[in-house]
């Protein structure tokens, strides 16, 4: 997995890309050679700092997070009770949001910039530990984090003699045992704890009682990894490219039936039209634009309507959607909509935790319905039960705004967006029992879930 | 005097919080949560997964509710939250406006209510919860009558887990109430979820059984048909069954219990069922839970060997005789004796599970009609000594848990398997209090030891003069803080640390002791070192001494032993064998054949009933015991009699007759008015059992204001506002949990202060010669030996492997772990035991609970050194770690 270079756009011509700026020559999973391009001179402005004077620098910055939620990242981090300690500081590199493959490459091909952030993250909220969660299925990037985190112990970057500052940081890389729920923040701690990954009820929120019931932050491998960028660079120079609220810049991955897919460094204030036609060269031999998931499998559907839209949080919540975790997923006009549903829905079933009642049989409920309409088993009343289920948008419905995590919701959305846009679609497979789009294949995972009444007999598990 | 200013539901100091629930203005405190306001203003707020004595767990999501918050940067005008929130964990803030009916709340209920429904199989017809079902109720009053599934259900495979418990995982809702409830109040991890989403099912680790003395609380718990009785599976609709609020005979935590009976038979026990939308029912919100002797072994009376008529021996035969004429036997029988051998030739010994107007009576026959202080009821102890250490500690109990404490020391005991449900109570208290619990002594209580702030080990014989100790350090003598830390092997600031713990408590301290380890070989010293340890205290510190005998307080309250200054004169219980050999005692009658069962030389005293002139029992079954009787007295059972019972706390309870008697068989009050007419007295002119009760208390508590009637718990059957079962459902919470409380029905005993000197609580030597293993301590075990579960229905179903518990510091020794196996040497047998690691004995001590597999202490008269060896051990030992200590 590599960075994608960029064309050469008037818009993108003063836009300096840091997070990995030349992969090609450019080795820098090293220390060394880290080093050599400037490596951790941002924990030498951290260490000559206050550390409200460095929570202030990222507030004026403007750095939202990048994991999905978009949440003030300066702001979070001033949430957390004054004088608790011990407090700690949590890196998410859970990356399991269908579409997002950003902080693989930032945790594999250079190490030490996370760790350079975490440093001055921890400096920032007066932590002395911080754990990288890694997904399970990540085995390299946990390799290369915990090579390069003994580099630091080492070297003297780590550990209770930070850079010489007598200041303490200790890491902890652990590996996710592969459960996308893991990723939601108080999953995350459960999981690190050693329990089942099931989310937490909030309030009250990880800030005042998280891991261990200490206080702790959680973020983004890319929101830390920003923090170091901005220490370094100025928060002047992280809003040189601002779309209203959005600043900075963010790893964009375009997967999908685009020319040129890839994951790209780009400030946020490109349309949806340039980052497809210019940025990631056009639709694949040429086709039309069918539809676009923008942020990771959860958000809203974009038609081709709004490729004018910015793509930057405020410009995709300005057409119904969210930029997420800036996982675009492209489909061109020979994409079934009900086929790619039953794909997100299988999804969002197999990974609900099952915690509570509206997402694990809602999650459930939904797949067989829009399984069975894919299947060409569709009834009368199948899409209003859809909607009902899914409900039209946020907090309506069954699921959404009931359920004890974000999940729930993210199991409705695609629903209810795919029914916005493609009503339908849906309708004529149920009509004519069938479907018109060639071209499928079937990799769904649990074909047994709606074909027959199983004996459940999982086999992960005794029974 | 009470603030004025405080709202009823507050106690003054808790922070006031207004606001209005369904348009009612209403107060609470700051930290409670929707639901349990709610429900005190009568707003039944619908729920699963909420329990009051489980903790949160917030997935259920039936609680949703709409919630309106006024703006404080809009004027404080009411403002919507976004979404709905759950009443069971959302905390009540100032100004908040709660709908718990309003169009928002009520989407959400049939919501998550159809959720709950797409998978679930309403096999109602043939499922044991139809008819106390929250799912039932709930569809009928939250639900929507249609369904929109037409997807075919998940289906699970049916586990064979537990012997006991029936798991049925089509119908589970998921809401972790039985994991919740092995997790946080049985102390176990042994329930879990498993698989993840829509397919994730309850289950137990590695299909293993709930085991757990506790467990089948999870039946109640269950709101739906997931976890049913095995025992009762089957067997009834709820709704058929008569109901009768009465107590357990088993458990001396005064467990009180729900017999549901038909035709005479028992069919379940359960806690006491309570009055809920009109109807009583169990499942709902139980809180009182009780142990699995209780719950699964009462239906002993219907064993095929109940004798239900009295016989008398014609020559050789014992053959069915009158009632009446039984009676009249027994009393010329004894009065034959008497007259031969003087008065003191006879004996009586009552069951410890008697009732007090029982032991009251059998009492006031030997004193008042024979004249002899030949009564006891302390059948169980290991020596005379023993016996009479208990009766001094009985003389002092003067604690409860009613309220709580700030501190508790417990000292030697296995206290959740001598008195569960009062073993989990005060576990309960100091987990969620954080009140320490420190335990000091050879052995502790494995499952208070989680929770237990201090632990202290010492060595067996060594806990009183560790007591002595102690008292002169909290009356400020620093000189033994050294001499302590070496009995208790531990670092003087410890032991500083806990007298200043022990002088810091400022309010109610308890001392606990159990009257079972080692079946009271060392109390003779361990009970005056404790009760001097009590007085050194001083201030608000109370005594509570436990024993299993489920009636014990209530047969030493009545005198159903020797009196002190008789003690040693006369014969108790302990002596019983001696005596008749010896031709002392030459005519005995035992009221409950299961006195003699339960004595640890029960071989010897069987074997000696043969030399009696005249042996008279009263019992329900055809046994060992009772064939070679010369009258047999056909007893009614804890079914089918009423009596009162006394517990560990003090607490009264009443025992109630569930259908009345059974064929010829009578309560023994009524034989002991019988024979005490008959032999010439005519005190005993009771006309019913409640008579009996009012002398007795008017006797042994002049001051006690209640009735028998009112002893007994509200239920269906003493409710006159229920006049159909079925009908009416209201959504009041009609359920009071002072109606479960006996209102001055509550004993305290006040001994006089005791002083030890030194030479009580000298250090008892422990046997150290040819000493090449662990010292063995034991105690008695509820699932034991034990005359009457021996005719429990589930007697088979039982978890009765015998085991030892160990030291994890012997268990690293040994290369041994939890679920190993072992074989030890008890006078000369070679018993095969199970291993237990834990922090229950201290290193070098090994703890066998007595009864379990037919090991025989019968022997034993001491702590004795035994041999453990390791059978099957892991590979770390036989890797050459050895296998013996
Ligand atoms: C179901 C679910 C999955 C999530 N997965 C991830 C993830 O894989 N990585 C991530 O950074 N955030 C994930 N999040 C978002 C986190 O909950 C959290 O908002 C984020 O880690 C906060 O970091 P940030 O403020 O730096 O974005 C997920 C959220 C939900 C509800
Ligand atoms: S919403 Fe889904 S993933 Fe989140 S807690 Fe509920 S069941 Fe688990
Ligand atoms: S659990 Fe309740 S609703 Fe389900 S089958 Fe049993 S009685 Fe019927
Ligand atoms: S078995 Fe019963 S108590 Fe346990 S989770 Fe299922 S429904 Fe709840
Ligand atoms: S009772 Fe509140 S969520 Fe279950």
């Amino acid at each position: 997995m590599t960075v994608s270079t960029l064309p050469d756009l008037p818009a993108l011509a003063e836009f300096e890309r840091v997070f990995l700026p030349n992969i090609e020559e450019d080795k820098t999973e090293t220390l060394e050679e880290y080093l050599k391009v400037g490596g951790y001179e941002a924990v030498k402005i951290a260490l000559a700092k206050k550390p409200e004077e460095i929570t202030e620098i990222i507030k004026d910055s403007g750095l939202r997070g990048r994991g999905g939620a978009g949440f003030p990242t300066g702001m979070k981090w001033s949430f957390l009770p004054k004088g608790a300690h011990p407090r700690y500081l949590t890196i998410n590199a859970d990356e399991s949001e269908p579409g997002t493959c950003k902080d693989r490459p930032l945790m594999e091909q250079r190490p030490h910039t996370l760790i350079e952030g975490i440093i001055c993250s921890c400096i920032a909220i007066e932590s002395e530990k911080a754990f990288i969660y890694i997904r399970g299925e990540y085995y390299k990037s946990a390799k290369v984090m915990q090579d390069a985190v003994d580099e630091a112990y080492a070297a003297g970057i780590l550990g209770d003699n930070v850079m010489g500052s007598g200041k303490r940081v200790d890491v902890v890389v652990h590996r996710g045992a592969g459960a996308y729920i893991c990723g939601e923040e108080t999953a995350l701690l459960t999981s690190l704890e050693g329990y089942r990954g099931y989310p937490k009820l909030k309030p009250p929120f990880p800030a005042i009682k998280g891991l261990y019931d200490k206080p702790t932050i959680i973020n983004n491998v890319e929101t830390i990894v920003s923090v170091g960028w901005i220490l370094k660079k100025g928060a002047d120079w992280f809003k040189k490219f601002t779309h209203e609220r959005s600043t900075g810049q963010r790893l964009l991955c375009v997967s999908g039936h685009v020319k040129k897919p890839g994951v790209y460094e780009l400030p946020m204030t490109l349309t949806l039209r340039e980052i497809i036609y210019d940025v990631c060269g056009g639709m694949r031999n040429d086709h039309d634009l069918k539809f676009i998931i923008p942020g990771g499998s959860s958000v809203p559907w974009v038609l081709p309507e709004h490729l004018d839209a910015t793509w930057s949080m405020e410009g995709l919540a300005a057409v119904g959607s969210s930029l997420g975790s800036a996982g675009m997923m492209v489909m061109d006009h020979t994409v079934c909509p009900v086929w790619a549903l039953a794909n997100l829905s299988a999804f969002y079933r197999h990974e609900s935790c099952g915690q509570c009642t509206p997402c694990r049989e809602g999650s459930a409920w939904l797949q067989k319905i829009v399984m069975r309409i894919e299947r060409g088993e569709g009834e009368e009343g199948d899409l209003e039960t859809l909607r009902a289920i899914a409900g039209t948008g946020p907090n309506t419905g069954m699921i959404c705004g009931k359920s004890i995590c974000a999940l729930g919701d993210a199991a409705a959305w695609p629903v209810s967006s795919a029914l916005n846009c493609f009503w339908d679609d849906f309708e004529e497979h149920i009509k004519t029992k069938g479907c018109k789009y060639k071209n499928k294949r079937y990799w769904m995972q649990d074909d047994r879930f709606v074909n027959e009444t199983y004996e459940h007999k999982p086999s992960w598990g005794h029974h | 005097m009470a603030d004025q200013s405080v709202h009823p539901a507050l106690k003054p100091g808790d922070e006031e919080i207004k606001l209005v629930i369904n348009g009612k203005e209403v107060v609470g405190k700051k930290g409670e949560t929707i639901i349990s306001v709610a429900a005190r203003e009568d707003y039944y707020i619908p729920h699963y997964c909420w329990h009051p004595a489980l903790s949160v767990a917030g997935n259920c999501r039936l609680c949703l509710v709409e919630i309106h918050l006024p703006n404080p940067r809009n004027d404080n005008k009411l403002a919507p939250l976004p979404k709905p929130a759950i009443a069971c964990q959302t905390p009540i803030t100032e100004g908040m406006h709660v709908f718990t009916d309003s169009q928002l709340a009520k989407e959400c209920q049939e919501g998550m209510m159809e959720f709950l429904l797409v998978n679930h199989p309403l096999d109602c017809p043939i499922c044991d919860r139809g008819g106390e079902c929250m799912l039932q109720r709930y569809s009928m009053e939250y639900g929507t009558p249609h369904t929109r599934m037409r997807d075919p259900k998940r289906k699970y495979l049916k586990p064979e887990a537990d012997p006991l418990i029936d798991i049925e995982r089509n119908r589970c809702i998921m809401c972790t109430r039985c994991v919740r409830f092995c997790d946080e109040v049985a102390g176990e991890h042994v329930m879990g979820v498993f698989a993840r989403g829509s397919d994730n099912y309850i289950g137990t680790f590695g299909q293993g059984p709930v085991a757990n003395i506790l467990s089948g609380n999870v039946i109640d718990l269950c709101p739906v048909g997931c976890l049913t009785s095995k025992p009762f599976r089957f067997k009834a609709r709820v709704w058929e069954l008569l109901q009768t609020q009465s107590t357990s005979i088993w458990d001396a935590s005064g467990s009180k219990v729900t017999h549901w009976t038909r035709n005479g038979r028992l069919y379940r026990t359960t806690p006491p069922s309570r009055k809920y939308h009109g109807v009583y029912t169990v499942n709902e919100d139980t809180e009182e839970f009780i142990d699995n002797i209780t719950r699964f072994g009462s239906d002993f009376p219907s064993h095929e060997n109940r004798w239900d008529e009295s016989r008398v021996k014609f020559g050789e035969n014992l053959l069915p005789a009158a009632f009446t004429e039984a009676v009249r036997r027994v009393a010329t029988g004894l009065k034959k004796v008497a007259d031969e051998h003087g008065p003191d030739s006879l004996a009586i010994l009552v069951s410890p599970r008697s009732s007090m107007e029982e032991g009251y009576l059998a009492q006031k026959l030997a004193r008042d009609v024979i004249g002899t202080e030949n009564i006891d009821w302390r059948v169980s102890f290991q020596t005379a000594e023993a016996a009479e250490a208990a009766a001094q500690a009985f003389q002092h109990a003067n604690g409860d848990l009613e309220d709580g404490f700030d501190a508790v020391v417990v000292l030697n005991g296995d206290y959740l398997h001598s008195v569960p449900a009062f073993a989990m109570r005060l576990k309960e208290h100091a987990r969620l209090t954080g009140k320490p619990i420190v335990q000091i002594g050879h052995h502790h209580d494995a499952f208070l030891a989680p929770h237990s702030k201090y632990k202290f080990h010492c060595a067996p014989g060594s806990t009183a003069k560790a007591l002595q100790l102690l008292s002169k350090g909290v009356g400020g003598d620093t000189s033994v803080v050294s001499e302590l830390a070496k009995i208790f092997s531990t670092e003087s600031s410890r032991v500083e640390a806990l007298i200043t713990l022990l002088k810091g408590v400022e309010g109610r301290g308890l001392v606990l002791q159990s009257l079972e380890d080692l079946n009271g070989l060392l109390l003779p010293n361990e009970v005056p070192a404790a009760l001097a340890f009590v007085g050194a205290l001083g201030g608000g510190w109370k005594y509570i001494p436990t024993l299993r005998d489920r009636n014990a307080f209530g047969l030493h309250a009545v005198g159903a032993q020797p009196k002190a200054d008789a003690e040693g004169k006369s014969v108790n219980a302990r002596q019983l064998a001696d005596a008749i050999e010896d031709g002392t005692i030459k005519g005995l009658l035992v009221l409950g054949a299961d006195a003699l069962h339960h004595s640890p030389d029960r071989e010897r005293l069987l074997a000696s009933l043969g030399k009696l002139d005249f042996y008279a029992v009263s019992d329900l079954f055809d046994s060992d015991y009772t064939r070679i009787a010369d009258v047999y007295l056909a007893a009614a059972s804890h079914l089918e009699k009423d009596g009162t019972f006394c517990d560990v706390e003090g607490n009264l309870a009443r025992l109630a007759s569930t259908e009345g008697l059974v064929g010829g068989a009578r309560p023994e009050w009524e034989m002991l008015t019988g024979i005490a007419t008959i032999m010439g007295s005519d005190n005993f002119a009771y006309e019913t059992v409640e008579d009996v009760f009012k002398e007795m208390m008017s006797v042994i508590a002049p001051d006690f204001k209640g009735t028998f009637k009112k002893l007994l718990l509200a239920g269906p059957r003493n409710d006159n506002s229920i006049k159909d079962p079925g009908g009416a459902r209201t959504h009041t919470k009609d359920y009071n949990p002072g109606d479960y409380r006996t209102d001055g029905a509550h004993f305290r005993w006040t001994g006089e202060p005791v002083a030890i000197d030194d030479q009580t609580a000298a250090p008892r030597s422990v046997p150290e010669s040819g000493f090449d293993g662990f010292l063995l301590t034991w105690g008695e075990h509820v699932q034991g030996d034990d005359y009457h579960l021996n005719h429990a229905s589930i007697v088979e179903l039982l978890q009765k492997a015998p085991y030892v518990e160990l030291n994890p510091v012997d268990a690293v020794k040994l290369g041994a772990e939890t679920g190993d196996r072992g074989t030890l040497d008890i006078n000369g047998e070679s018993y095969e035991v199970e291993l237990k690691v834990c922090e229950g004995p201290a290193p070098g001590v090994v703890y066998l609970p007595a009864g379990l597999g037919g090991i025989k202490l019968s022997g034993l008269t001491d702590t004795q050194a035994v041999k453990l060896e390791v059978v099957k051990s892991n590979a770390l030992a036989e890797a050459g770690a050895g296998n013996t200590a």
